[in-house]
């Protein structure tokens, strides 16, 4: 049969001996550029042809019914105002869209539709104006306009701004400027509606990987190994994305390619590129967002909404190669099961004063570790955004801060810093390595936190210690603007 | 040394003297620091005239892309306007950045939102400021607020390079700029109903989800559209005078600029600031004389939109 010839059927060498259970791998080859799916099965199961049949016309349903152009496509229909109902895994992935959408400020949407025509029409344009590719014309072709960037910012703010009603039967209502594109996070939708054929056909042991995603679902928690960038990672009943936004171009498609580079961030319509992203979570829709999210966003503001969603976590690597981790990214992608020191790393909490003043402003907090000769190991905290406040940080200013403003990149401070928030606890969990991902567990360390506020005081204190010999909890009272610091082991009963 | 140098400069000064000056066509920088940091190829923070020969030179050099030894017209506008957009986009980053503080400092009570009550806290010590005479309003030909207290880095006496920004937003930190962004009905006098009219606007405006209160990417996002208009408008305009430019040093209208045509602005630069004459521009060197030309594009204010 001429379907059989479209399946590559190629068995895997084992890559480890957690893996080796798993052997049988099926590609299926989509068509338009699109990525193709790769499922790999235990060697015991297999894939028989009406599975192979159905899982084929499933991906090839995902791409086609979430193509916007597609003016047989349903999403196509949705956009044009049709209230006809959506099947359900789109009409839920919308809602889901829609969920992190105000979640995050509208920093991830599935409503710019409008945008991505923005810069289509403008890559098109400018290609057709160096003619050298021969482009098939497209509609509305208009002559080439120069990229505007306050336009892009009132596409994503007209889309961003409109109503959006999620009615019975499948159909959703809301105002013209949404263009519901989901065409970023295509590669997920195919994870998902596949995993779920494979879970109802009774797999319980597989994994599929699309682009840079993969899923691993296991009924006994095996560890699924892979290797990102030389670095291994463990991972099991979830979903891993990894995304290295800076050579992305910011559109792209079977024609032209933009010489903007980045992800188009969904806030402000212009590509951004500050992370490398590794995110994990629970679905590979999640993960996809997440990763998104991650790669545009100040590193706090998306380690902050991680940490405070248990299913998530999230690695972060700036373009000097310092890494930025969420809690629970360690021992969430830890290679081996048991749960040794090395992945567990220590806790930190600083507890500041609140002083009874009229106009009390949130000090300016940096928590780092050096090592014993006072050499930068880990930059755990900072608060405060303005350079010429965090100077009054004078030690950190001194030994790091002044290095940092002084790059021209994307620095630590822009990077890393936050906001000052009144005198909220700091909690801080460190996995142990440095900010370039090595471990560190059996040198002597020295933590340092360095508090200071507008109108107010300045306080500086060292605590050494050793991250294997942190048998019991060190604690240190402060003076003036630290009230307290506290260093545990994690997982130690508090 | 020294000789040599007072030589090569009486050498290119009569040169440059030769050539008339149609008024000030300085397309180095406007400011001692600012040719510095252009020229200083060695980073010595000193800036001898050979040096600044040399570096128009390579510069020279590279603009002149089909290297004929001249520099037509599109040439000359094409090499300024890629330094241009490198300092636009510098300035525009460093200008966000600012933004980010900016919030932070008018969300008094930390709790990342900014509402109407903390914006008219800060209109009202502000307009109290601009109003040095006291009298309830603003207006054209009211004395100049007091300056602001001097920062600490201006105490520090060592005076650091520094670029002045090419990207200038409207001000409303002089009377004139506070009368032309605030002034509604053209009177020239702002009132502190107008005052308040107008922030409030620009506050709804902001405000995205009319919510009331603005977050820091709604107050950022709002900025930007206006930090984009501005750019839009420096560029078009610095594109236009470099045209003019050309016109103005290309004395015999050849349309082709030679070294000796392009040196005529750079001559007129260095001695301008070269206040005390030794041949070597420093921070040393006094400031000049303030030209009483038109006025700089960035004291007079334009409304937004």
């Amino acid at each position: 049969m001429a379907l059989r010839s479209l399946l590559l059927i190629t068995a895997l060498a084992a890559l480890a001996s957690s893996v080796s259970a798993f052997a049988e791998s099926y590609t299926f080859p989509a068509s338009n550029g699109q990525s193709s799916p790769v499922i790999t099965l235990n060697s015991n199961s297999a894939l028989n042809e009406v599975q192979r049949t159905n899982i084929e016309a499933l991906v090839k349903d995902t791409y086609f019914s979430l193509d916007r152009n597609n003016i047989h496509g349903v999403l196509y229909a949705l956009n044009q105002g049709e209230n006809t109902p959506l099947p359900n895994w789109l009409y839920n992935a919308i809602e889901r869209c829609e969920k992190w959408f105000h979640k995050t400020e509208g920093n991830v949407s599935c409503r710019n539709g409008a945008l991505y025509d923005y810069w289509r029409d403008y890559s098109h344009g400018k290609s057709t104006g160096q003619g050298t590719n021969p482009i098939p014309s497209i509609k509305n072709n208009k002559t080439t306009q120069p990229l505007s960037r306050r336009e892009v910012r009132r596409l994503a703010r007209v889309a961003r701004i409109a109503d959006v009603h999620f009615k019975k039967e499948n159909t959703i209502e809301f105002s013209a400027p949404i263009q519901w594109d989901l065409s970023a996070f295509a590669s997920a939708l195919v994870i998902e509606r596949i995993a779920d054929f494979l879970a109802s056909a009774g797999f319980a042991n597989f994994h599929i990987s699309v682009d840079t995603l993969q899923t691993h679902v296991s009924s006994s928690d095996v560890i699924w190994q892979s290797k990102i960038d030389g670095d291994a990672i463990g991972f099991s009943n979830a979903t891993l994305a990894h995304l290295k936004p800076w050579q992305q171009p910011a559109y792209s498609d079977r024609y032209v390619t933009s010489q903007e580079k980045g992800l188009i961030s969904h806030s402000d319509g212009w590509p951004n590129a500050r992370f490398e992203v590794i995110a994990l979570a629970s679905t590979a829709f999640d993960a996809a967002l997440l990763s998104h999210f991650g790669a545009t966003k100040p590193a706090q503001q998306s380690l902050d909404l991680v940490n405070s969603q248990p299913s998530l976590a999230l690695k972060l690597v700036d373009a000097n190669g310092r890494v930025f981790t969420s809690d629970t990214f360690a021992s969430r992608t830890a290679v081996n099961d048991e749960t040794g020191t090395a992945s567990n790393g220590i806790l930190i909490d600083v507890a500041l004063p609140m002083f009874d003043i009229a106009d009390y402003r949130g000090p300016y907090v940096s928590v780092w570790i050096s090592d014993d000769k006072n050499r930068l190991v880990k930059s755990l905290a900072l608060r405060g955004t303005s350079e010429r406040w965090l100077s009054e940080l004078r030690t950190w200013w001194r030994r790091v801060g002044r290095k940092e403003a002084g790059r021209n990149s994307e620095s630590l401070i822009d990077g890393f810093s936050g906001a000052t928030k009144k005198n909220t606890p700091l909690h801080i969990a460190w996995d142990g390595l440095d900010d370039y991902g090595n471990t560190v567990i059996d040198k002597p360390l020295v933590l340092h936190v360095e508090v200071a506020r507008e109108h107010g005081g300045r306080s500086y204190e060292k605590v050494s210690f050793a991250i294997d010999g942190l048998t019991q909890p060190i604690e240190v009272k402060g003076d003036n603007e630290i009230a307290s610091i506290k260093l545990s082991a994690k997982g130690a009963s508090q | 040394m020294k000789q040599v140098t007072a030589a090569v400069k009486t050498a290119l000064l009569i040169a440059a003297g030769a050539v008339a000056l149609g008024g000030t066509v300085a397309a180095a920088p406007h400011s001692a620091s600012g040719i510095i940091l252009t020229y200083d190829l060695n980073k010595d923070q000193s800036l001898p005239l050979e040096e600044f020969v040399d570096a128009r030179r390579a510069r020279f050099a590279a603009s002149d892309k089909n290297g004929d030894g001249v520099l037509d017209e599109s040439e000359y506008v094409y090499e300024w306007e890629g330094k241009m957009e490198m300092r636009l986009a510098e300035d525009r980053k460093a200008s966000v950045k600012q933004t980010h503080i900016r919030f932070h400092a008018v969300d008094k009570n930390d709790d990342d939102r900014i509402t109407l009550d903390e914006v008219e806290a800060v209109g009202e010590s502000s307009f109290a400021r601009m109003d040095a005479d006291k009298d309830g309003v603003v207006a054209k030909g009211d004395p100049e607020p007091a300056p602001r207290r001097t920062s600490q880095s201006d105490a520090d006496s060592a005076p650091t390079l520094k670029q002045r920004p090419m990207l200038r937003m409207p001000t409303s930190h002089n009377i004139e700029g506070f009368v032309t962004l605030y002034d509604q009905n053209g009177d020239d006098v702002v009132t502190k109903n107008e005052f308040n009219a107008v922030r409030e606007a620009q506050f709804q405006r902001t405000d995205e989800n009319s919510d009331g209160m603005l977050t820091e990417q709604e107050y950022v996002l709002e900025f930007e559209d206006r930090l984009d208009a501005q750019i839009k408008k420096t560029y078009d305009g610095q594109i236009k005078q470099t045209y003019v430019r050309f016109g103005v040093l290309d004395t015999d209208e050849n349309k082709k600029m030679t070294f000796a045509e392009y040196m005529v602005s750079g001559f007129a630069a260095f001695n301008r600031y070269d206040t005390n004459g030794d041949g070597f521009l420093t921070l040393a060197d006094p400031a000049p004389k303030p030209r009483d030309r038109e006025q700089n594009t960035t004291t007079t204010a334009q409304a937004s939109e």
